[in-house]
C-alpha cells in the first residue's frame, strides 16, 4: 500500500515535472538555417541579418538561430552531403529544432533528402529559390517558402533599355547550366528575341574574356552571372571577376543581384537579398508562432527591383528618364539638394518672402514718393492761390500805390514839355525833373518786383538763407499801401542783430502778409463796434539763440477763447468772406520749417499771434 | 486865361508826386500852395484867393474824403478837384455828392487836369458873385431900423398895410411910411422885388 502511494506520488512529481517542461517550451525556440553559401557572401550576410533581426524582435520567447552554411559554390558531391549530414546529425542530437529554414535550392534540396532522418517532424521553409526551380522540383509535405521571380526576359528587357539599339547580349561569368540559381535562364535562352544574337564567354579564362569583351561592337550589351573560377581554374570572388570583365568590356552590364551593382554592374531587375531576408523571416515567424506549414500556400515574394547605377548610365549616355517605371538609381553623386532638401526650400520660401516684402516696400516706397511730390504740389498751388488772393484783395491799393510815382512821371513830363518851349530853358529844373521821373519809374518797377516775387509759379520751393527782418520789411512794403488806405497804422519793432533762417522768403513774407491783413480785418471788425486804436505793431525778437519769435499784434475785436485753437484748421472762418484757409496756410508753412505758431488775446483789446521759428545755425550758414 | 491871383492848392501825402504837380502848374502859369496831410490843407487854406484844391482821396492821418467835410464845415468856397490813385465808384459818388468839382485818377494828363480846373475856377467865381450880392443884401438889410425890419417881414409874407398897422398897433400911414423907407433902402421897386431880395436872403416868405 505504503509502495503504491509512493508510485502514485512519483508519477505525479513526474507528471508535474513533465508539464513544467512542457509548459516552459515555448519560452524557447530554435531555428535552424541551412544556407547554400559561403557564411560571408554578399548575398547571405544581409538576408540572414534581416531574417535575424525579424525573429528576434517583438517575440515572447527567446530564440535561437544556428547557421550552416553549405559553401556549395566551393565544395560538392554526394561525399560532401554524406559527411555534412552526419555531421549535422552529430551536432544537433542533443537540440531541439524547431523550424528548419532552407535558403537557395540546394540547400532545399540537401534538406529535402535529410530531413526524415534528421528532424522529421520539424516545418521547413524556403527562400531565395527561383521560382522557375521550385516549379520543377517536388516539396516534402510541411515545407512553405517564398519564391525569387527573375527570368531571362527580365535580362533582356534591362539590356533594351541599356542599349536601344540592342543586337547581341554576351553572357559572362559562370556557366549557366552550372549556376543552379541562374540555371533556368539557360532554358529559355531560346525565347529571348528573334533578332537578338545571344553569345557565350562563360567557359573562357579571364584575360580572353576580357579580349573579347573589349572587342565587341557597341550594341551589345553583357550579362554577369556569379563567377567563382575561370576556365583555368583561377579562383575569384564574383564581386571581383566583374570588376575586372567590367573595367574592358566595350557595353553595360547587366545583373541580377543587387550587389553587384556596386562592383561594375550597370543595373538590372535584381535580387534584394534584404528583402529575402525580411519575408523569410515574417514567415517563419507566422509558423513560430502556431500556423501549419502545410496551410501556408507557397508565394511569390516582393524582391526583385530595377536598380541601376549612375555612373554607369553615364558612361553609356542612358538617360535616367528611360528606366523602367520605379527604378532606383544609385551612386548618384548627392548634389546640394539631395543633401540639403529641406534647408534649401525654406530658405527659399524665406528669401522669396523677403523679396516680396522688398518689393512691395519699394513699391509704396515709390507710390509714397509720388504721393508726396503731389502734396507738395498741391501744396504749392494752394500757397500760390493764397497769394493770389491776397494780391487780389489788395488791387486797389496796389493800383493806388503803382499809379502815384506814374502820375508823378507823367506830371513831370508834361511840366518838361511846357518847360522845352519856353524862350530860357531851366537847365538845372530839367534836370531835377529828369533824376525824380528815374527815381519814380525804379519806385514802380520795385513795387511790381515785389508783386511778382509774391505771384511767380514757382516749380520748386527755393530754399535759401536769409534775414527774417528783411522778409517782414519786404511784407510790410506789399501790405503797407493796403494798411494806408484802410487808415491802419503797420509798426515794426526789428530785432537788432541779424536772424538768418533757412526757408523761402517768399512763403515767410506770405505768412507776415495773412496775419497782417487778417489783425486788419480785425481792426476793422472792431471799428465798427467801437472807436479802438488802429495799429497793428509786428514785432521780430531773439527766443534763447536758437529760435525767433515773430508777433503780430492789433487792438481789433480778439478772438473767442473757445475759437483760439480751431481757428488755424482749414475752412474755419470767422468772417463773412474769408476761405477760411489763410491761417491753416500760415501754419502749415511755419510747421513745414519746423517752428510752430498759436494766437492769444491781449489783456487789453486784440489779438496777438506768436510764431516761433528755428534759426539758423552760424556754422551751417 | 489864367489870373496871377489863382491859387491851386495841391493837397498829397506823396512827396514825388506833389513836387511834380507844383512844376506843371507853376509851368501852367499859376501859383502853386502845396500841403503834404490833410491837417496842414485845413489849418491853411483860406478863401481869400480865387483858386481850386486838387485833393488825393488816399491819405495817412485825415483822409480827402474826411478833408472834404472839414472845409464844409468851416465855410470853404474853394472848389474840390479830387485825384485819386485808383478810381473807385463808390468813393467818386460819394464825393461829387458831398460838391466835389470833379473826380480824376493818377496819372492824370495836362489837358484833363488843366480842364477841370478852368471849370473849377468858373464855377468858383459863380459861387463868388452870388456870395457877394448876397452879403451885399444882407448888409442893406442891417441898415433898416427896428419898426422897418418888422414892417419888411410882414409885407414880404404878404400882409396888406391895414393889417399890418392892426398888428403893429399903429395907423396905416405910419406903416405906409416905414414900407417906403424900407424899399428905398432896399432899392426894390415893387413887392416882388421885395419878395425876390427875402428868398436870396433865405427870409420866409408867404
Amino acid at each position: 500500500m505504503t509502495r503504491r502511494f509512493t508510485q502514485i506520488l512519483v508519477c505525479l512529481f513526474v507528471c508535474f515535472t513533465f508539464e513544467d517542461i512542457l509548459a516552459a517550451e515555448p519560452l524557447a525556440q530554435s531555428i535552424l538555417v541551412i544556407d547554400q553559401s559561403e557564411p560571408n557572401s554578399p548575398i547571405s550576410r544581409p538576408m540572414r541579418n534581416a531574417f535575424r533581426s525579424v525573429l528576434y524582435s517583438n517575440a515572447d520567447v527567446a530564440r535561437t538561430v544556428y547557421l550552416e552554411p553549405l559553401n556549395i559554390q566551393r565544395f560538392r558531391g554526394a561525399r560532401y552531403w554524406e559527411i555534412t549530414y552526419n555531421y549535422l546529425k552529430e551536432k544537433y542530437r542533443d537540440k531541439q529544432i524547431d523550424l528548419v529554414v532552407a535558403f537557395g535550392p540546394t540547400a532545399l534540396n540537401f534538406i529535402s533528402a535529410y530531413r526524415s532522418s534528421l528532424w522529421p517532424s520539424t516545418p521547413i521553409v524556403f527562400g531565395l529559390v527561383d521560382d522557375a526551380v521550385i516549379a520543377n522540383s517536388t516539396l516534402p509535405p510541411d515545407t512553405t517558402g517564398i519564391t525569387v521571380h527573375r527570368s531571362f526576359q527580365m535580362i533582356v528587357d534591362a539590356a533594351k533599355v541599356l542599349v536601344p539599339n540592342l543586337k547581341r547580349i554576351a553572357l559572362v561569368g559562370a556557366p549557366l547550366a552550372d549556376d543552379i540559381n541562374r540555371r533556368h535562364y539557360d532554358w529559355e535562352l531560346p525565347y529571348a528575341g528573334p533578332h537578338l544574337e545571344i553569345i557565350d564567354y562563360t567557359n573562357l579564362p579571364m584575360a580572353e574574356i576580357r579580349k573579347r569583351a573589349s572587342a565587341l561592337p557597341n550594341d551589345t550589351a553583357f550579362f554577369y552571372t556569379a563567377m567563382y573560377n575561370d576556365q583555368s581554374g583561377k579562383q575569384y570572388f564574383p564581386e571581383e571577376a566583374l570588376a575586372e570583365i567590367a573595367e574592358v568590356a566595350n557595353g553595360p552590364i547587366v545583373v541580377d543581384t543587387e550587389f553587384q551593382i556596386a562592383n561594375g554592374g550597370s543595373g538590372g531587375f535584381v535580387l534584394m537579398p534584404q528583402a529575402v531576408g525580411h519575408e523569410i523571416g515574417l514567415l517563419a515567424r507566422r509558423i513560430l508562432d502556431g500556423e501549419s506549414a502545410s496551410q501556408i500556400p507557397i508565394s511569390r515574394g516582393d524582391n526583385v527591383k530595377p536598380i541601376f547605377n549612375w555612373r554607369e548610365l553615364q558612361k553609356w549616355n542612358v538617360n535616367v528618364s528611360d528606366l523602367p517605371p520605379g527604378s532606383e538609381v544609385r551612386f548618384r553623386p548627392l548634389n546640394a539638394w539631395d543633401l540639403y532638401q529641406w534647408q534649401i526650400i525654406t530658405i527659399v520660401i524665406f528669401v522669396s518672402f523677403l523679396i516680396a516684402m522688398i518689393g512691395w516696400l519699394l513699391i509704396e516706397h515709390r507710390r509714397r514718393h509720388i504721393a508726396e511730390v503731389e502734396s507738395k504740389d498741391r501744396l504749392r498751388q494752394i500757397l500760390l492761390m493764397d497769394r493770389t488772393l491776397i494780391a487780389g484783395a489788395m488791387s486797389a491799393s496796389i493800383a493806388h500805390e503803382l499809379n502815384q510815382p506814374l502820375g508823378a512821371i507823367l506830371a513831370n513830363c508834361e511840366a518838361a514839355q511846357i518847360l522845352l518851349r519856353a524862350d530860357k530853358l531851366d537847365l538845372n529844373l530839367l534836370k531835377e525833373i529828369h533824376i525824380d521821373i528815374e527815381r519814380d519809374d525804379k519806385r514802380a518797377a520795385d513795387i511790381i518786383r515785389h508783386l511778382r516775387a509774391l505771384l511767380k509759379e514757382k516749380s520748386e520751393v527755393e530754399l535759401k538763407t536769409f534775414d527774417l527782418n528783411d522778409a517782414v520789411r519786404s511784407a510790410i512794403s506789399i501790405i503797407g499801401p493796403e494798411a494806408k488806405k484802410r487808415g491802419v497804422s503797420l509798426t515794426c519793432m526789428e530785432e537788432k542783430c541779424a536772424l538768418p533762417i533757412y526757408a523761402d522768403d517768399v512763403h515767410l513774407q506770405q505768412v507776415f502778409i495773412n496775419l497782417t491783413m487778417n489783425a486788419m480785418d480785425a481792426v476793422d471788425a472792431a471799428q465798427t463796434v467801437s472807436a479802438g486804436r488802429r495799429d497793428i505793431e509786428i514785432k521780430t525778437s531773439l527766443v534763447g539763440d536758437s529760435e525767433v519769435e515773430v508777433s503780430v499784434s492789433d487792438a481789433g475785436v480778439g478772438i473767442p477763447d473757445d475759437k483760439l485753437k480751431r481757428i488755424f484748421e482749414p475752412f474755419f472762418t470767422t468772417k463773412s468772406q474769408g476761405t477760411g484757409l489763410g491761417l491753416s496756410i500760415v501754419r502749415t508753412i511755419i510747421e513745414s520749417y519746423g517752428g510752430r505758431i498759436w494766437a492769444e488775446n491781449r489783456s487789453s483789446h486784440g489779438a496777438t499771434f506768436r510764431l516761433i521759428l528755428p534759426l539758423m545755425k552760424p556754422h551751417l550758414s | 486865361m489864367n489870373s496871377r491871383q489863382d491859387v491851386i492848392h495841391v493837397v498829397d501825402d506823396d512827396a514825388s508826386f506833389r513836387k511834380a504837380m507844383y512844376r506843371l502848374l507853376r509851368a501852367s502859369g499859376y501859383r502853386v500852395v502845396l500841403h503834404e496831410s490833410g491837417a496842414q490843407a485845413l489849418e491853411k487854406i483860406s478863401n481869400d484867393d480865387r483858386g481850386c484844391i486838387l485833393l488825393d482821396v488816399q491819405m495817412s492821418g485825415l483822409n480827402g474824403i474826411e478833408l472834404q467835410e472839414r472845409l464844409e464845415k468851416v465855410g470853404n468856397a474853394l472848389p474840390i478837384v479830387f485825384i485819386s490813385g485808383h478810381g473807385d465808384i463808390p468813393t467818386s459818388v460819394r464825393v461829387i455828392k458831398a460838391g466835389a468839382e470833379d473826380f480824376l485818377t493818377k496819372p492824370v494828363s495836362k489837358d484833363v487836369l488843366l480842364a477841370a480846373i478852368k471849370r473849377a475856377l468858373e464855377h468858383y467865381d459863380e459861387g463868388h458873385e452870388h456870395v457877394s450880392l448876397i452879403n451885399s443884401l444882407r448888409a442893406r438889410i442891417c441898415t433898416l431900423t427896428a419898426r422897418e425890419q418888422e414892417v419888411f417881414a410882414l409885407v414880404v409874407l404878404g400882409r396888406l398895410n391895414k393889417q399890418i398897422a392892426y398888428q403893429l398897433g399903429t395907423a396905416e400911414r405910419t406903416v405906409k411910411a416905414h414900407r417906403h423907407s424900407v424899399m428905398e433902402k432896399l432899392g426894390a421897386r415893387s413887392v416882388a422885388e421885395l419878395v425876390s431880395i427875402a428868398v436870396k436872403i433865405g427870409h420866409p416868405v408867404a
